[in-house]
């Protein structure tokens, strides 16, 4: 018999547990019940938010390159096929190679939302997170992440859901999407709701992880309302529309906004800025090698002819060129081949000929950075100069241009070395910063588009669309807006549609480059 | 199936009363063994039975070769013994009667020599003469059965290769199938050291693995980590039998639906009994390039009548100045002011292969053992990097330690190591400007300069892999114990209990000061780091009862199994940025530093039970269930029972048969089915770790999934004629349900996907093997082996939303696993959109063949005669360029995602050719696809900066010619269009040797080293292929996925080797 027992073993062996703990991830059951689970649903929110927030591949290289701000000859990212001239629709099909341009940020936007939800769900359900002030910031920074989120779903899309910590989502049998001026209304709400939480609670919220700053609960209420700005100027599609945003609210916010630049802190492979990096980037000898900053970006500062002749030629006959300015961002004072605090100059044509040499640059970006910049230090995000150049446009759309010029000069003088505008605009004189594409000095309302995107370069991947939609200078049929991705309409088993191109719905009219919002000398 | 073998209907199999019962009846069998046992040893012991002796000499029925190593043994009875070197073997102490001898040997046909007259005291002498045997069809089978088998018994089909058949020991153990089993597709990865891509018959699944299941002398090969077929060695094998689908493979349950491949190594028990024998081997030759991809040699960039380059101006300009000439004549035709290169000639170099091995063998009758040490060092073809160095170590060990009672022991030691290839090796390669001399030195005194070129992107690949160490270093300890206990004639016991470990490495370091990804200045790069550590150890074991009885005509058997299986798998990561100093590979020396583990755990338990009866040997009806558990399935559907019932007719063997020359004609028939079981992670409802300790949603857990299911129906008919010809034809077909897919979710509910069981698919496969023994003389034999298959494959149903993966594989119901979707170049003007249909006559079909805009009244030819190139118009809602391929369109406007190509062959076949003459041995195998296309997108992307010679148009007329532009707007910045997909058939040379053995005169001129045999021999692998595709080699992608995507190209093999007998 007990030769046998090793047989009788393996047979008693056999009887193993089946059920297998996963050692390597959270499940949900614990994780939705610990107090500390709960409050990294909300820190670690806003990371996921981030990517799809104009700092990372995916919208801000097809965002970029359509608003004209950065030129690239490579297809990645869906750059190549939406900002191709003339342009064309967006081909919202699931099985596009390039469905991510769609599908990445209502990916992330909602994966944001969702754990923030859950976060919320329990606290309203009594979940203490250590004592209230904890509590209240893990609420607090969550409403922020879910306007942040909803807001930035109806700055892209047309519609979307709106789902927050009320919505039972076990009843839903429909999904229902909403237009997208409502989801940009909810955002508001959230940033609001973030807003009174913080005034009445007093916590810090560290660098480590959260936004990646330190912040008080005054300094996340000012970033909120900084973000609430940028949502109430930048969800209109059409000039007409972003003449009709109500910019004493969006003053108001501003004023109530930062008062320093928001910049993350990068942290290696946590929380970094891939925008920053892929459009300063040298991998393999020359600068900028994967997108450099288009001509129709630094064009208006050229005191040449170069970039006005460059405009008058077609566009397949372009080529790159250099250009001279007193711009000390994109050139040293005086010396159009040493490189400015921004950009400078590096005679390399990047990317196949066939692609357009119109998309040809012979400028590199470096303002910050060019190694491994990207994956340490500030990160700016959301800066003072966007604000206050917000402010600027809305005090001119208010017929207060006199009261725009000392904002608009602020960077203007620093930055650039620039001499100041007035409301005349630039000083009447050669090399005048920005001209007019046919010729002659700009108006102050093209300084402040000048300057706005200058300074916008690198800071988000998605800012530079949204003004080019409202300021009708986005090439004719480019789609100002995305629809839902063929993806979730699949799912939801809704029929595939789609924007732009000829004849196409939310497709840009022609660009109107020069027409001021208000009367201004210099404006035709 | 009999309830109470169900053990284990929850998770923990014996908390349930079913389970117990189980567990009892196989407790109630092994005491009536021992019973059985202690009687049986009793009555041994009280009273010796007359005895005598059988001796005899067995030999070739056809040249009178005297056989060693033939297993001659008295039916009935445990008597027997093995031939020794003349062929002699002596069985004493055979009680006295009459007798039946049964013989085996491999290579020849079992044979049964009744009427064997043994008288008390007395010895009598049978000669035995038996019959070469080519054929598969007869050799004794042990996969999928419970019990070796003879072939023309089993009611399946079962491929099997023995290492005669296999002269030229393959890259890739596993290989060794490829061309000689039906219904075997194998896509062989280039690079040395890596595994490889095989599918038996049909695909069983839409997204999880179709590898088959891989045992080693019962180890069953744990495959959850990367290349881990890499780790064996094709020297060890004795035999590989392939079992395909789930009519033969449910004896393995739920890890079987893709099949399973039973390798068995060489033991002593084949050497006749005697002293030990070593053998010496050495083999050394060329890795070099098999075939060339053709690089461009001209530019399209403005020139003057010197051919030096100039701006628009007219000024001559250097090489970074240069701009593209004008769009209506930009033609790549212009020679290079400066030299140029084919970049395939200076990247690839030949290497050097040797392979050294030596190995001690002994049979001594009660104990055989072997022991194999084998070293091998492959270079492959890139220049001097990529080389793989191995170094296995193997011992195997049977022992009888009673007449009742056998153990068998098989280990084996890997070690190995690889000079990795850093991921774009190959792509950074496609893109090198022609006039790029990759192997000047670079400034900072690396030996090939980064970036030759001012205007590139991809760094040099060689500078890379100059200045990266970056190296895989594994370890594989394999064992396997098991013993065999027949305690009475009709009841056995086996237990096995068999192990693998796999430690794997990757270390990675990069200084800083070197240049890199990101970092291409004169300072180089911070420096990068990375280690990591990978362990899986698995433990599989199991016991089964083997009942075998006879009444009357009939033969029953019946086996019952438990089977407990256990996996871990364990997985560090340590990467770091930025170091501190200069040269100290070490993680510490990490300014930014990054760690990341896993862990998994995988735990399963089967019980089995079999039922076989045969009347008179003619008709066989087998049936089989088996229950399996695994943690890998939803809490909810822990448990699945598979089965396996099969029947076969022996026509030939029946009274009435008219045709003696048919020897076997067995009509068959098996049905079964078998599982494929869920990834560790599809079952959990999980919150990510993002980075820093974030949570994220991800996937939806799902408790309810369940194992693919697998059911295969399986139809043949094997055929033997005159013991020279075998035939069998199978055809299989195979239905895989409740196939695991990945759903998408509505993002609403912040989770993307859920693994389900939502989708079925279906094949069908067509197998034929023909093996022919033409001639067998003294002097002269030739075999010759013929395989054929031809599958078929569809998804039937899909639960989800059709979806592209892979760049070109589309998931659908209604396709094919191997359909390529992509967009289509349009041909004629029924395929333009209907808004441009009024204007069909402004298009014109080119030379390509592609429909093209060339614009009321002109002619494709006229893009540069009328400066037509470049212009463009808008018709409707879409926008057209001169004389450029023009994608379909669908109803919504967008461009049509269509089926493009298919990668499956139309059949398959492979014919291998062994004759011996006098002292030579020749063996050629041929292999070939009919159809079958591979999407190249190597030389797609070689047109993307017209690398490609076929964006060249020196030779072309003057108006055939095309920009540059046009070759990018088929480049269709990567996407998948129809104009790389290529025609991939192939006849390839797969393997040749030419041995020749040293006769007995020069055998005898050196016996007195103690030389007992020698060979030399001149061996080819991948010699020589005829196909009309345009890469490298045809054979490249996967399996299923047949897409070319610049990955290291499978070269060829020329070497010699020399084999000594002692």
């Amino acid at each position: 018999m007990r030769k046998l027992i090793p047989l009788l073993a393996l047979l008693v062996l056999g009887c193993q547990e089946l059920g297998v703990t996963n050692p390597n991830e959270a499940d949900r059951e614990r994780a939705t019940k610990d107090p500390k689970s709960v409050e990294s649903f909300v820190s670690s929110a806003f990371r996921t938010w981030w990517r799809a927030g104009g700092h990372d591949d995916y919208p801000s290289w097809a965002f970029s390159t359509m608003a004209h701000e950065i030129t690239s000859g490579f297809a990645d990212y869906g750059q190549l096929e939406t900002s191709a001239e003339p342009r064309s629709a967006w081909n919202n099909s699931p099985v596009n190679a390039r469905a991510e341009v769609a599908e990445d940020p209502f990916t992330r936007f909602y994966g944001a939302i969702s754990p923030v939800n859950d976060a919320l769900i329990a606290i309203d359900s009594g979940l203490i997170i250590t004592d209230e002030n904890t509590t209240a910031r893990t609420r607090a920074v969550g409403k922020f992440v879910q306007g942040i989120s909803h807001g930035y779903l109806a700055l892209m899309y047309d519609q979307a859901y709106i789902v927050d910590e009320h919505l039972a989502l076990d009843t839903i049998t429909t999904p229902v999407l909403h237009p997208y001026t409502e989801v940009a209304a909810a955002a508001i709400e959230e940033l609001d709701s973030a807003i009174v939480i913080s005034g009445r609670s007093h916590f810090d919220i560290p660098a480590s992880s959260w936004l990646f700053q330190d912040m008080t609960q005054d300094d996340l209420a000012r970033l909120a309302n900084s973000f609430a700005a940028r949502i109430l100027a930048y969800t209109p599609r059409t000039r007409e529309e972003r003449a009709a945003v109500d910019w004493e609210e969006v003053i108001r916010r501003v004023d109530a906004g930062i008062t320093s630049d928001f910049a993350p802190s990068a942290q290696p492979d946590i929380l970094w800025d891939d925008w920053k990096r892929l459009i300063a980037r040298v991998r393999s000898g020359p600068p900028s090698d994967f997108g450099r900053p288009s001509y129709w970006l630094l064009g208006p500062a050229d005191s040449t002819d170069g970039y006005i002749d460059w405009l008058a030629t077609p566009l397949d006959n372009r080529h790159a060129f250099q250009l001279e300015t007193t711009d000390q961002r994109i050139q040293k004072a005086g010396d159009p081949d040493a490189p400015g605090k921004y950009f400078g100059f590096y005679e390399a044509n990047i990317g196949s000929a066939s692609r357009g040499t119109w998309r040809y640059s012979w400028y590199y970006y470096h303002r910050f950075g060019t190694g491994d910049s990207w994956q340490t230090g500030a990160q700016p995000a959301l800066t003072v100069a966007e604000m206050d150049l917000l402010k600027a446009e809305g005090l001119i759309r208010l017929n207060r241009p006199d009261e725009a010029v000392p904002l608009i000069n602020k960077t203007r003088e620093a930055n650039g070395g620039l001499p100041p505008v007035t409301v005349d605009g630039p000083p009447d004189e050669q090399g005048c910063v920005p001209r007019k594409i046919h010729g002659g000095c700009g108006s102050l309302w093209d300084a402040l588009r000048y300057e706005k995107r200058i300074e916008g370069v690198g800071v988000s991947g998605v800012v530079a669309f949204f003004d080019a939609r409202g300021w009708q200078m986005l090439p004719a049929n480019t789609f100002v807006q995305m629809p839902v991705p063929g993806r979730e309409l699949a799912v939801l088993q809704l029929p595939l549609y789609t924007f732009g191109g000829p004849g196409g719905n939310s497709s840009a009219p022609e660009p109107d480059e020069e027409a001021c919002p208000v009367p201004l000398p210099r404006c035709p | 199936m009999s309830h109470s073998v169900v053990v284990c209907a929850r998770d923990t199999a014996c908390r349930s009363s079913s389970g117990h019962r189980g567990i009892a009846l196989i407790f109630i069998l092994t005491l009536l063994a021992v019973i059985s046992f202690t009687t049986t040893t009793t009555t041994a012991g009280a009273q010796e039975p007359a005895t005598g002796r059988i001796t005899g000499v067995v030999t070739d029925s056809a040249t009178g070769q005297m056989l060693s190593a033939v297993s001659v043994s008295v039916s009935g009875t445990r008597l027997g013994a093995l031939t020794n070197e003349r062929g002699e073997y002596v069985i004493d102490r055979v009680p006295a009667g009459t007798h039946t001898l049964e013989t085996r040997r491999i290579g020849y046909s079992p044979r049964n020599v009744p009427g064997v007259a043994v008288t008390a005291g007395g010895s009598v002498t049978a000669n035995i003469a038996l019959m070469a045997s080519a054929l598969t069809l007869e050799a004794v089978v042990t996969t999928g059965v419970v019990d070796p088998t003879s072939g023309t018994r089993v009611p399946f089909t079962v491929g099997r290769v023995d290492a005669a058949d296999a002269p030229v020991p393959a890259t890739n153990a596993v290989e060794t199938i490829q061309g000689k089993v039906a219904g075997v597709t194998v896509v062989p990865s280039g690079q040395p050291g890596s595994g490889t891509d095989i599918v038996l018959r049909s695909p069983t699944s839409i997204t999880k693995s179709n590898s088959p299941l891989i045992i080693v002398d019962g180890v069953i090969l744990s495959q959850s980590f990367g290349a881990s077929t890499a780790d064996l060695e094709s020297l060890d094998i004795e035999s590989v039998e392939v079992v395909k689908g789930a009519a033969a493979a449910s004896l393995y349950g739920s890890r079987a639906s893709a099949g399973v491949i039973s390798i068995k190594t060489k033991r002593g028990s084949a050497l006749p009994e005697g002293p030990p024998r070593f053998t010496f081997r050495s083999e050394y030759g060329d890795n070099s390039l098999a075939g060339k991809i053709h690089w461009a040699r001209y530019h399209s960039y403005l020139v003057n009548d010197q051919g030096q380059y100039i701006n628009d101006a007219g000024q001559v300009v250097d090489r970074s100045g240069r701009v593209p000439d004008s769009l209506f004549r930009r033609f790549q035709d212009n020679p290079y002011p400066d030299p140029v290169y084919d970049q395939v000639d200076r990247f690839f170099n030949p290497g050097q292969f040797f392979k050294n091995s030596v190995t001690v063998a002994q049979n001594t009758g009660r104990t055989n053992w072997l022991m194999a040490v084998a070293d091998s060092k492959e270079d492959g073809v890139v220049l001097n990097s990529g080389a793989y160095h191995q170094t296995n170590f193997r011992l195997n060990l049977d022992t009888r330690l009673r007449d009742d009672l056998r153990l068998s022991f098989s280990g084996y030691h890997n070690i190995s190591k690889r000079q990795e290839l850093y991921g774009d090796t190959f792509f950074d390669l496609i893109n090198q400007a022609p006039d790029v001399d990759l192997l000047v030195p670079d400034p900072d005194g690396t030996p090939y300069i980064f970036q030759g070129d001012p205007e590139g992107r991809e760094e040099n690949p060689l500078y890379v892999l100059a200045t990266e160490d970056n190296e895989r270093l594994r370890t594989r300890t394999q064992g396997s114990v098991a013993a065999h206990y027949t305690p009475t004639k009709w009841l056995t016991f086996d237990a096995d209990v068999s192990y693998d470990r796999s430690d794997r490495r990757l270390n990675y370091f990069l200084d800083q000061g070197l240049k890199t990804e990101g970092f291409g200045g004169p300072g180089g790069g911070p420096g990068e780091i990375s280690q990591t550590i990978g362990t899986t150890d698995a433990l599989n074991a199991s016991a089964s009862a083997n009942l075998i009885g006879t009444a009357g005509p009939f033969t029953l058997r019946s086996t019952l199994r438990a089977l407990v299986e256990r996996e871990n798998n364990q997985v560090t990561e340590g990467e770091g940025t930025g170091l501190a100093t200069p040269g100290v590979p070490s993680l510490s020396n990490a300014t930014e530093r990054l760690l990341s583990s896993t862990y998994e755990t995988i735990r399963s338990t089967g019980y089995f039970v079999t039922g076989s009866a045969d009347y008179l040997g003619r008709y066989i009806l087998e049936g089989l269930v088996r229950r399996d558990g695994s943690s890998l399935f939803g809490p909810e559907e822990r448990w699945n029972t598979y089965y396996r019932a099969s029947a076969s007719w022996r026509m030939a063997e029946e009274s009435w048969w008219p045709f003696a020359a048919i020897t076997e004609f067995k009509p068959r028939i098996s049905r079964g089915t078998a599982g494929g079981r869920p990834s560790y992670a599809d079952q959990y409802e999980t919150f990510s770790f993002t980075s820093a300790g974030g949570l994220a949603k991800e996937t939806l857990g799902n408790r309810f999934l369940k194992p693919e299911l697998a059911t295969e129906t399986e139809i043949g008919l094997d055929v033997i004629v005159k013991d020279r010809y075998s035939l069998q034809i199978t055809h299989a077909s195979t239905r895989v349900e409740d196939q695991l897919l990945e759903v998408p979710l509505a993002l609403l509910f912040g989770y993307q996907s859920q693994w389900q069981n939502a989708g079925t698919i279906e094949g069908n496969t067509w197998e034929a093997t023909l093996q022919a023994q033409v001639l067998r003389r003294p002097n002269l034999s030739w075999r010759v082996g013929l395989v054929f298959d031809r599958s078929r494959n569809k998804i039937t149903e899909f639960d989800l939303p059709c979806y592209t993966t892979s760049t070109i594989a589309y998931r659908c119901a209604g396709e094919t696993l191997g359909a390529m979707y992509g967009f289509h170049f349009i041909n004629s003007a029924g395929e333009l959109p209907a808004d441009a249909q009024a204007r069909s006559s402004e298009f014109q079909r080119n030379d390509d063949g592609l429909l093209v805009w060339v614009g009321p009244g002109n002619a494709y030819t006229e893009g540069e005669s009328k400066r037509l190139w470049g212009t463009k118009t808008t018709i409707g809602n879409t926008n057209y360029d001169w004389g450029m391929p023009i994608r379909q369109l669908d109803a919504d406007g967008n461009a049509a995602v269509v089926r493009i190509g298919d990668g499956n062959p139309d059949f398959h076949w492979g014919i291998s050719n062994q004759v011996s003459w006098r002292n030579f041995d020749f063996y050629a195998l041929v292999d070939a696809n009919q159809g079958g296309q591979v999407y190249n997108n190597t030389n797609q992307r070689m047109y993307q900066y017209g690398r490609s010679a076929d964006v060249d148009q020196v030779g072309k007329p003057e108006e055939l010619k095309k920009p540059v532009d046009y070759y990018v707007a088929l480049y269709s910045a990567a996407d998948p269009t129809d104009y790389f997909v290529e025609d991939a058939g192939f006849v390839k040379l797969r393997e040749v040797s030419v041995r020749y053995r040293l006769g007995s005169g020069a055998i005898d001129r050196i016996a007195r080293l103690g030389v007992k045999g020698a060979s030399v021999s001149l061996v080819g692998r991948n010699l020589f292929t005829s196909t009309p595709y345009s890469g490298y080699d045809p054979e490249v992608g996967g399996t299923i996925v047949r897409r070319d995507s610049f990955g290291y190209p499978r070269y060829r093999t020329v070497t010699g080797s020399i084999e000594i007998n002692f």
